[in-house]
């Protein structure tokens, strides 16, 4: 199915101005996410991080007490106002050096804020957290926002350099079907504090029926990042980037799912999913048939039963054959045109004995 | 009639013993090069076998699995020769350029491969490998 009809056929199944009163989807917690963490004094351990109310937590991951807390309350560690809106499992953190720690975090909240913090290892829990809005790519009216966690990969781009790329599509979080994105945004491995205030304005939107944006102006003028509309579809689980190539899955409806999915818990409805396979560098569409032969005014590939609104793309557990690949597959469902080559590759010999 | 001393006597000794000399340096590098061939082709045996050590490390990697730290390998066909091979793991990027941080890693092993043949015959081959790994979901 081409986009233009996904995107006809999601409108027919639910017009833009009627809101979705059907039976209330099937949701699950969100999940907490694993860190390595250390405060003031303290060895390094293991810590479990949650959304919280409009907030975030943070736990010993043996023994549930809790580490250190965000909102916007005053009975918080950290207080920070704008914290007004879940987190759900919109939740990624990673590490950028090699103490083992983990040094950055960023979490999407449902009004379809970015956040970003610098953890600061070795801080107080008041001044573990150091950061704020990143990206503000919701809309006016509100009803857009995050629910899937971003995707973050390292990319080397002409002219600019090393960059983190920051994949993460929206999802309808109100009552009414919204226009939802799919966004590529480049971040530094540099702290910047407080972070430079992102907005829609400042990224270059991707059409499947046009050339990628041209990157080579990146050298004066960098790119701050793309986004892809998705009509009404939705994003509700995080991409997989594999060689450069950035997979994800969309859903197939403007029923807003996750309006009636509360505390920040996850839709799971069974539903019509797609699959989009785009360049990581530039946004361009890539083959997504195997053979890379493809159309790209069809864009989002169908999968051929209903699955899981969260299915995301992942590895398959076990290689294909002996020569070291492994296919993706989203519920099950292998996906041709994404492949882990994970085959040895050399990287030095030498012999060592003496005749 | 005067006697006249005879020549051909001398010379057929000096030619028995110019020949027999010749003949021991002949039996002794005879010998010397079969040794040293001998010696070369245990050795080249020995490096068959960690080569062979080398391989069958990388064909289990290909096949998804993860080598144990350490191994004999038979050579099969010849019982004298083995590869005693270590496997070992340097490094892993968290954050491989172009894959998503958290998913896939890249790691850095190293394989240390000791071919033996008869003879005591030993060569060691290490070779350095990097592959791409996929991370368990949460």
């Amino acid at each position: 199915m081409s986009s233009r009809a996904c995107l006809l056929a999601a409108s027919l199944l639910l017009p833009a101005a009627t809101p979705a009163l059907g039976a209330a989807p099937d949701c699950r917690p969100a999940r907490a996410i694993e860190l390595m963490v250390r405060f003031a004094d303290q060895p390094p351990q293991r810590a479990l991080l949650r959304s919280s109310g409009t907030g975030l937590a943070l736990e010993d991951s043996r023994g549930g007490a809790q580490l250190w807390s965000a909102g916007p309350d005053a009975g918080a560690f950290q207080r920070f106002g704008e914290m007004t809106a879940g987190f759900g499992e919109s939740l990624f953190a990673i590490h950028l050096d090699t103490d083992g720690l983990h040094d950055r975090l960023y979490a999407g909240d449902r009004t379809g804020r970015l956040w970003r913090f610098e953890l600061a290892a070795g801080a107080r829990p008041e001044h573990w957290l150091r950061g704020g809005i990143w990206a503000d790519l919701g809309l006016a009216e509100g009803g857009r926002g995050f629910i899937a966690a971003p995707d973050v990969a390292l990319v080397n781009l002409p002219g600019t350099g090393t960059r983190l790329n920051v994949a993460l599509g929206s999802a309808t979080t109100g009552e009414f079907p919204v226009e939802n994105r799919f966004y590529f945004l480049r971040d530094t491995l540099a702290a910047q504090l407080p972070p430079q205030l992102l907005t829609e304005a400042d990224l270059l939107p991707l059409s499947p029926l046009r050339a990628p944006p041209d990157i080579s102006r990146a050298g004066t003028d960098e790119v701050r990042g793309y986004y892809l509309l998705l009509g009404h579809a939705q994003v509700f689980a995080p991409a997989l980037t594999l060689a450069g190539r950035t997979h994800f899955t969309v859903v197939e409806t403007a029923q807003p799912l996750a309006v009636h999915c509360a505390d920040g818990s996850i839709p799971t409805r069974p539903v019509a999913l797609s699959v989009t396979i785009l360049r990581t560098a530039d946004g361009a569409a890539t083959g997504s048939n195997g053979e890379e032969q493809h159309d790209p005014r069809d864009l989002r590939r169908s999968l051929p039963r209903a699955l899981p609104a969260d299915t995301r793309v992942d590895v398959a557990p076990s290689v294909t054959g002996d020569n070291g690949q492994r296919r993706c597959e989203a519920g099950g469902e292998p996906l041709p045109g994404c492949m882990l080559d994970t085959a040895p590759r050399p990287a030095g010999w030498r012999r060592e004995d003496v005749d | 009639m005067r006697r006249v001393p005879g020549f051909v006597l001398p010379v057929v000794l000096g030619i028995i013993l110019i020949t027999g000399l010749l003949a021991a340096q002949a039996a002794t590098d005879l010998g010397s090069h079969t040794m040293l061939a001998t010696h070369r082709l245990l050795q080249q045996r020995a490096f068959e076998a960690a080569e062979q050590g080398l391989a069958q490390v990388r064909a289990q990697m290909r096949s998804g699995g993860v080598p144990p730290a350490s191994q004999d390998l038979p050579s099969p066909g010849l019982p004298t020769d083995s590869a005693q091979v270590e496997f070992a793991t340097l490094a892993v990027v968290a954050l491989p350029t172009g894959f998503s941080a958290g998913r896939v890693v890249e790691s850095y092993h190293e394989i240390r491969s000791t071919g033996r043949s008869a003879r005591g015959a030993r060569v060691t081959l290490v070779q350095g490998l990097r592959q791409l790994e996929a991370q368990a979901a949460p």
